[in-house]
């Protein structure tokens, strides 16, 4: 299969403007995700990785927010040139997204049915009743157990799984060539979070979706992603494919995250823990930004900026080391 | 997963079929009242010293359970014993003087500090309840806590909202630590926390039991976390303990569908493991309104026809190890 | 995103500094800085009236009816009214009393509504029960129509105008510091609180008030304006301030009868309470918004 890029990003800067300075959020971060593939984004809180995907569909808050440099390319076109009315055809039509609550982004006073019908009649010209098919069609796709109930049911009748799936249905039922999912299961329950992070698996398999899966959890990255990419204070430190990301991770930040985690079955009394905190994002740092928590930090990592290189084939690593 | 310690023999706390019900709503005027069943019947008993996890699904129950052990909320019906005090019978005096010696550490470190006071005042607050030493000697004392966690002295005179979330995590259990209690409950600690903090986090925990010599309850619903910090761990499910035994032992001898399906859930950070997943269909019972016998049975993959009839009993499956299943 | 402050070294700059930092959010806003400038003026006229005002003895309530009507000019920039007396030192000298009464009635207000609003919240079940159908009882009635009801049994005179106001506006506080209150109390800071063992009072007076005390703060500044607005009610019902001493809602009630060939007599003090009204409003509003981010670490979670 010849690998097509479906969505580059290159060189994205979003800088959110606040009291206490310029919050570089996001601070020139590059990745790409080929069709059928998932893309892993890993990092803390505050790393940028949801700020970069928002950044992706242009809904950065502005002000404070602004993407103040960088590319987006999609099918041939940057979409930071794309005037607003052609991005919001590309927003929940061609790129979709869903989020942590799902809750928070289906509106509360329309049925699940209607609110699915409405997208499929705006973005893809169906009737009302070809639309209300496809919805009962895309539900049942999404493992959703007797569809045409729930497609009566209000969002808050359901359980958070069920919104997921909900929302799953309304990306699939779009063709989106590109699903973002941003921390798709934290909210849930690990025994649904399971389910959820299946029924991805499995539509990745059926529909070839491609997907780009924001998450903090190095477990759900194993487990779904084919590429990684860990990011760092608004940077990109590390991207390489799942099983050489794994096997042997180069960036001291990626191995101090795995060993970080308690693993089922492992005995040891103390956690490795990295010492310290994320600098703020409005310091300004000339060198690497994890070089005051790194173990193995020399005296350059502080003064100059380490660039990604390639380690071995399509393994970046942003380190001297 | 800690090995139990030897000196690990009087108990410390006991608890016997506590349950908790609360009233929904009435809906209509001349209806009863219907009960949420967060609780349903736990009873465990944990030793000085000891860890335990108290791991569940959301609405297990599991948060419930720890805040009517230190009767934060006044249980329904149950047993608590204290150092072999029945705490039901407690009076406001002698359940202040139980406050002392059980504390409990909260999940949001953003919400369980009161952002008009200062950490030095947050942190010095349980002295001044119970009346423990001057004022000058507080101080010291405060002083002495916080290096304890791991904080700068000068932290005192600053504002919890001044604070990263790992760092009000420290001052919420340097706050707990001032009145060097025997049991600390802490209800989900890591959970709102990166996992990089996580890792302090949980280690200054063991550090501190080392230290101090106080027995944990840890509620979880992250069994890792709960596994690595735990000597003994307890599975609940709709407001009952389904599993209860030794950490090493749920992890390698899980014995209720349950345990198991939850074990497997986890997401293994090592993509070339490729266990086979039980993933449980449907959704968690709501607790107003629960499944006859066996709680699990809606969603438990060998599910016969006796579990939809009689409510299975806690049996002895191992050393220290109980589980409750018709399957066992 | 939360920022997270990171550690400084002049940490106990940070109180002042956050001060500093309310007083700049509050005077970006052009409208606020305008509101707060009119109440300074007021304030210092209200302090300053007898150093200020032309003619302080008429100002007080002196005739002088010499200069009758007299239209503004040179000698008197506002005119006079039908006694003669300088409008311009009856409004400075007026601004003292509504300042002072407003003030008198915040405070009463505060002090009622506030407590029992920490009552209700706290308690719940009966005593909430109790205090909130006694002070929907009060609310059920017109205020105004209240106030008049109040001062025409209690007599007419400043005092009892005072009282007459307060007693429809407390309920006002209880409801507000009541919602507060309920959200609170189920914060885990409060039972953090309970869980060390602090007494009900500890945990009302020292952890649930300070919390709730923002929304008073800007209420209480809305409410200055509206509280001069209905004291200026009164007067010109002739409930209030009895002459001759100065107040402006008496002063629009004078000048009614010679509006069409005298209009200087009403509009002046008329103006007087637009504007006060008006620079409170807005400083009210600015005061919200600067307070808002503050009471937004309620919805900071991650």
């Amino acid at each position: 299969m010849a690998a097509v890029t479906v969505l580059s990003i290159r060189d994205l800067k979003t800088y959110f403007y606040t009291q206490e300075g310029v919050s570089r959020a996001v601070d020139g971060v590059s990745y790409h995700v080929i069709r059928g593939e998932t893309l892993g984004v890993v990092g803390e809180s505050g790393c940028g990785k949801s700020v970069t995907a928002l950044s992706i569909l242009r809904l950065i808050p502005s002000p404070p927010g602004k993407i103040v440099s960088g590319e987006i390319i999609f099918e041939g076109h940057n979409l930071m040139d794309l005037p607003l009315d052609k991005m919001r055809e590309i927003r929940g039509n061609k790129i979709s997204m869903i989020f942590q609550e799902p809750l928070t982004s289906l509106n509360p006073v329309f049925t699940i049915g209607s609110q699915l019908s409405k997208v499929f009649i705006l973005h893809q010209n169906l009737t009302k009743k070809e639309a209300k098919k496809k919805a009962i069609e895309m539900l049942s796709a999404c493992e959703m157990p007797s569809p045409e109930r729930i497609m009566k049911e209000y969002p808050y009748q359901l359980s958070g799984g069920m919104r997921q799936r909900a929302m799953i249905a309304m990306a699939l039922g779009c063709n989106s060539k590109v699903l973002i999912a941003d921390e798709p299961t934290t909210a849930l329950d690990v025994t649904i979070q399971a389910q959820i992070l299946d029924l991805t698996l499995q539509l990745r398999k059926e529909f070839g979706m491609t997907m780009i899966l924001i998450t903090h959890n190095l477990g759900i990255v194993a487990k779904a992603a084919d590429r990684v990419v860990v990011m760092y204070a608004g940077e990109k430190v590390e991207e390489a494919d799942v099983f050489s990301l794994f096997e042997k991770p180069r960036h001291p930040y990626t191995i101090a995250l795995m060993k970080s985690i308690p693993i089922l079955g492992r005995s040891e009394k103390f956690l490795k823990e990295v010492k310290g905190v994320v600098p703020a994002p409005y310091l300004e740092i000339s060198g690497c930004k994890f070089a005051d928590r790194c173990p193995e930090a020399m005296r350059r990592c502080h003064r100059e900026k380490p660039q990604l290189r390639e380690v071995e084939k399509g393994h970046l690593v942003a380190c001297f080391r | 997963m800690l090995p139990l310690n030897k000196k690990m023999k009087e108990i410390l706390l006991e608890v016997k079929n506590l349950t908790k019900h609360f009233p929904l709503e009435k809906t209509r005027l001349f209806r009863r009242t219907r009960f949420v069943f967060a609780v349903n019947g736990v009873s465990f008993s944990l030793k000085k010293g000891e860890t335990l996890g108290l791991v569940g699904e959301s609405g297990c129950g599991k948060t419930t359970t720890g805040r009517a052990i230190l009767r934060l909320i006044e249980p329904t019906s149950g047993i608590v014993n204290f150092e072999g005090q029945d705490l039901a019978r407690f009076d406001n005096r002698e359940l202040k003087a139980f406050r002392r010696n059980a504390q409990i550490i909260f999940q949001d470190p953003f919400a369980s500090l009161n952002p008009q006071m200062t950490v030095g005042a947050i942190v010095e607050e349980p002295l001044l309840v119970h009346g423990i030493a001057t004022k000058a000697k507080r101080i010291e004392m405060v002083a002495a806590v916080m290096e304890k966690v791991g904080l700068d002295a000068d932290c005192m005179r600053r504002f919890p909202h001044e604070f990263s979330g790992g760092q009000r995590q420290r001052i919420g259990i340097a706050r707990v630590l001032t009145l060097n209690p025997k049991l600390i409950i802490a209800d989900e600690p890591v959970s709102a926390l990166d996992v990089s903090i996580q890792a302090q986090i949980i280690n200054l925990l063991v550090r501190l039991q080392e230290e101090f010599q106080m027995s944990y309850i840890f509620i979880s619903h992250d069994l890792a976390v709960v596994e690595h910090i735990s000597n003994r761990v307890a599975i609940m499910y709709l407001g009952k303990i389904v599993e209860i035994a030794p950490a090493k032992d749920i992890y390698s001898e899980p014995k209720h569908p349950y345990t198991k399906a939850l074990l497997s859930a986890i997401p293994i950070p090592d993509p070339k493991s490729c266990t086979k997943r039980t993933i449980l269909g449907g959704d968690i019972p709501n607790p107003a309104n629960f499944p006859s016998g066996c709680g699990f049975r809606t969603r438990c993959p060998m599910a016969k026809k006796i579990c939809r009839i009689e409510l299975p009993k806690m049996v002895k499956v191992g050393k220290d190890h109980y589980a409750a299943c018709h399957a066992l | 995103m939360v920022m997270e402050i990171q550690k400084t070294k002049h940490n106990w700059l940070n109180k002042g500094r956050e001060y500093w930092r309310g007083m700049n959010l509050i005077l970006k806003n052009p409208l606020t800085t305008f509101g707060l400038g009119i109440i300074i003026i007021l304030v210092a006229t209200a302090l300053l009236a007898p150093h200020l005002a032309p003619y302080p003895e008429q100002g007080r309530g002196m005739s002088n009816l010499k200069e009758r009507l007299v239209p503004p000019g040179f000698r008197h920039p506002f005119g006079t009214d039908n006694l003669g007396r300088d409008i311009l030192s009856r409004i400075i000298i007026g601004a003292r009393t509504s300042l002072k009464a407003a003030i008198a009635v915040v405070l009463i207000v505060i002090a009622i509504g506030v407590p029992l609003g920490l009552i209700a919240g706290y308690f719940g079940g009966k005593v909430d029960e109790i205090i909130m159908r006694f002070a929907d009882m009060i609310l059920a009635f017109p205020s105004l129509l209240l106030a008049i009801a109040i001062v025409a049994s209690l007599g007419p005179n400043l005092l009892n105008a005072l009282i007459a106001i307060s007693i429809p506006w407390w309920p006002w506080y209880t409801r507000l510091v009541r919602s507060q209150v309920i959200s609170l109390k189920e914060m885990q800071f409060v039972e953090s609180a309970r869980a060390i063992g602090a007494s009900r009072l500890r945990i009302m007076f020292r952890h649930i008030l300070p919390n709730c005390l923002s929304p008073v703060i800007v209420q209480a500044t809305l409410d200055m304006g509206y509280i001069i607005l209905s004291l200026a009610s009164l007067g010109f019902l002739g409930l209030g301030t009895q002459p001759p001493a100065a107040d402006w809602g008496v002063m629009v009630s004078d000048g009614r009868e010679f509006f069409l060939k005298q209009w200087w007599i009403s509009t002046f003090s008329g103006v007087a309470i637009f504007l006060t009204v008006l620079a409170f409003n807005l400083l009210g509003d600015g005061v919200r918004e600067a307070l808002d981010p503050k009471i937004r670490w309620r919805f900071q979670r991650k």
